[in-house]
C-alpha cells in the first residue's frame, strides 16, 4: 500500500509480501502508512486498489477494504488491474497463478493494455510472447515452462504507486464498480444422486 | 457517544448470509442481509468460494440497507463488531477487513467477536437482559453445541457439541435423499407437520455421561429405511419421524444439562432453532422441568448482523477492551473467546 500526494509522489509506502496474511495486516498497514506521512485519513482524496487478477482471498481483502473505506470517507475507489501496476512501456506483466498456470497481460510501447488479463498455461502463450520484455515473478516461477523469451529479472510485483499513477487518469470520474478480476469460476461439482448405504 | 446508549454496527460473513446490524444500546434498529443460499442450492450445500464472492458484492449495499433502516449515518456510529470465527475462513475475511476499514475510517472501536456467543447475546434485542447463568444450546447447518454462560461478555463454557453432523446438516442430508432440495430444516419442519412421528421408530444416540450427541448414525438409519422401503415412500412421516428423533436428542441433551448444572435457563438459538417441533417440544420439556425457555424469533436464530451488533453493544457496555487492527479471521475459534485481539 501507499500514499500518493496530488504531484503523484509516494509520501509513504508499506510493502508486506505474505499472500496468506493479507487479512491480517492491510487495515494496520494503511494505518501505518497514514502516521508516517503524518496525513489525517479525512484528507485522502481517493483509494486505489489492485482488481487482480490473483488469489482470491487477498483480492477480496483489498477490494472490500478500499470499498468500504471510500464509503466511510465518502471518497471515489478506483479499481485498476492489478498487471497494470507491473512494470512500463512495452511489456508482457505476468504473475502466478498457482496450478501451473500464469496470469498475464500485454502492453504496448505506451503501456496500454492491449491484451489481457488471461490465465493460461505457459506453454500455451509462448509463441505469441516471443521477443518482447517479460516481468513479473510469475514468470520466474514458470522460467522451466517459457524457456525463450526476454525474461527480466525485476520489477517482480505489482507496486501501489504504480497503480495510482495508472488511476490518476480517472480522477474526478464516477468509479465502476470494484469487480475483481477472478477470470476462474468457483471449483465446486454438483452433486450426483445420494449415494446408496445398503449393498 | 451519541445519545445515551453506544450505537453498534454488527457485521456477520461466516458462512452464506451478509448480515449487517444497527443496535442502539439493547434496541434493535435494523438487521438487513443477503443471502446467498440460491446459489448454492444446487449444489447441495454451501461453496465457500461462491459464498465469499457473495459476501464481496453484498458488503457496502447491505451496509447502507441497514443505516437507511435505522436511520443512522456511519458517523453516528461508536463501535463496528464483526464475527471474527468460527466460520470459513475466506467468507470470515470479507467482513473483518470491511469491519476494520470502517473502524479506521470512522475511528471507532472494533470488536472482533465469536459467532456462537452473538448467538446467545441476541435474544437481548427480543427478551431483555440475557439470564446469566443459563444453558445456551445453539443448532445449524455449522453448529450444534451446549454451552454453559456465566456471562456472555467474558467466556462460554462448552459442555458438548456433536461428534460428527451438526443438526441442520442432519436436516440438509436427509431433505437431500428424500429428494426435496436445499437447505432440508424448513422443507422437513414444513413436510412433517402431515405425518406420524411415531410412525418409524428411527435411533436415538444419547450416549451416557456426555453431552455430546451424534447424528450420523440417524441419518444412515433414514438412508436405510427409505432404501429398503417397498413402494412410495412415505415422505411426511419419514420427515416427522426423523425430525421427531433429532429434537428429542437435541431437548434431553440440553434439560439433562440444565438438571446436571441446576441451572434454570435454557436459550436455544441457531438457525435448527426456527424448527417449530423443536421449539415445541422444548417448551414442553422445560415446562415440565420447570425451567425458563428463552428462544429468539425465527429471524433472529439464523445467522444475521443483528446478533454481533447486539454482543457488541453488551461489549462495549462492559467495558471489555476492543480488538486490534491486526485482528485475525480464526475459523476455528473457541468459544471460550468471546471477543478476538
Ligand atoms: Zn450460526
Amino acid at each position: 500500500m501507499a500514499l500518493v500526494d496530488s504531484g503523484g509522489q509516494a509520501v509513504a509506502e508499506c510493502v508486506v509480501v505474505d499472500a496468506r496474511r493479507h487479512g491480517e495486516l492491510l487495515a494496520q498497514g494503511i494505518a501505518a502508512v497514514l502516521g508516517d506521512a503524518g496525513v489525517d485519513r479525512r484528507d485522502l482524496g481517493a483509494v486505489v486498489v489492485g482488481l487482480g487478477p490473483g488469489p482470491f482471498t487477498g483480492l477480496r481483502v483489498g477490494i472490500v477494504t478500499a470499498a468500504t473505506l471510500g464509503d466511510a470517507l465518502c471518497i471515489p475507489a478506483y479499481g485498476i488491474c492489478s498487471l497494470d501496476g507491473l512494470g512500463a512501456g512495452e511489456r508482457v506483466a505476468m504473475t502466478d497463478a498457482r496450478r501451473r498456470e500464469i496470469y498475464w497481460a500485454r502492453y504496448d510501447t505506451d503501456g496500454t493494455r492491449v491484451s489481457g488479463p488471461h490465465v493460461s498455461k505457459p506453454g500455451d502463450v509462448i509463441e505469441q510472447l516471443r521477443g518482447v520484455p517479460v516481468v513479473g515473478f510469475g514468470a520466474q516461477v514458470h522460467a522451466e515452462a517459457l524457456v525463450g523469451l526476454d525474461v527480466r529479472p525485476e520489477p517482480k510485483y505489482p507496486s501501489a504507486p504504480a497503480l495510482v499513477e495508472r488511476a490518476v487518469a480517472l480522477l474526478g470520474s464516477v468509479p465502476e464498480p470494484l469487480v475483481p478480476m477472478y477470470l476462474r469460476r468457483p471449483d465446486a461439482e454438483q452433486p450426483g444422486p445420494p449415494k446408496r448405504v445398503t449393498a | 457517544m451519541t445519545g445515551d446508549e453506544p450505537l453498534v454496527l454488527g457485521i456477520e460473513t461466516s458462512c452464506d448470509e451478509t448480515g449487517v446490524g444497527i443496535v442502539r444500546g439493547t434496541t434493535l434498529l435494523a438487521d438487513a442481509i443477503a443471502s446467498s443460499v440460491d446459489a448454492h442450492a444446487r449444489f447441495g450445500g454451501v461453496v465457500p468460494e461462491v459464498a465469499s464472492r457473495a459476501h464481496l458484492e453484498a458488503m457496502v449495499p447491505t451496509v447502507h440497507r441497514a443505516l437507511e433502516t435505522a436511520g443512522v449515518r456511519l458517523s453516528d456510529l461508536d463501535a463496528i463488531a464483526v464475527t471474527s470465527g468460527p466460520g470459513l475462513v475466506g467468507a470470515l475475511l470479507v467482513g473483518v477487513a470491511a469491519a476494520k476499514s470502517y473502524a479506521l475510517a470512522l475511528d471507532v472501536p472494533l470488536y472482533g467477536v465469536n459467532h456462537l456467543a452473538a448467538h446467545v447475546a441476541v435474544d437481548v434485542l427480543e427478551h431483555g437482559p440475557i439470564p446469566e447463568p443459563c444453558i445456551a444450546m445453539l443448532v445449524s447447518g455449522g453448529h450444534s453445541s451446549l454451552l454453559l454462560v456465566d456471562d456472555v461478555t467474558r467466556a462460554l463454557q462448552p459442555l458438548g457439541q456433536t461428534i460428527d453432523d451438526a443438526a441442520g446438516e442432519a436436516f440438509d442430508k436427509v431433505a437431500r435423499l428424500l429428494g426435496l432440495g436445499f437447505p432440508g430444516g424448513p422443507v422437513v419442519d414444513r413436510l412433517a407437520r402431515d405425518g406420524d412421528a411415531a410412525a418409524i421408530a428411527f435411533p436415538r444416540a444419547k450416549p451416557k455421561g456426555t453431552y455430546d450427541v451424534s447424528f450420523s448414525g440417524l441419518k444412515t438409519a433414514v438412508a436405510r429405511w427409505v432404501e429398503a422401503h417397498e413402494g412410495e415412500v412415505p415422505v411426511a412421516d419419514v420427515c416427522a419421524s426423523f425430525q421427531e428423533a433429532v429434537v428429542d436428542v437435541l431437548t434431553s441433551k440440553a434439560l439433562e444439562a440444565c438438571r446436571d448444572t441446576g441451572v434454570e435457563h435454557l436459550l436455544i438459538g441457531g438457525g435448527v432453532a426456527a424448527n417449530s417441533r423443536l421449539r415445541a417440544l422444548a417448551q414442553e420439556r422445560c415446562d415440565a422441568a420447570g425451567v425458563r425457555l428463552r428462544v429468539p424469533r425465527p429471524g433472529l436464530c439464523t445467522d444475521n448482523g443483528a446478533m454481533v451488533a447486539a454482543l457488541g453493544s453488551r461489549l462495549v457496555a462492559a467495558g471489555v477492551p476492543a480488538s486490534a487492527m491486526d485482528l485475525p479471521a480464526d475459523s476455528s475459534m473457541p468459544v471460550t473467546e468471546v471477543v478476538n485481539r
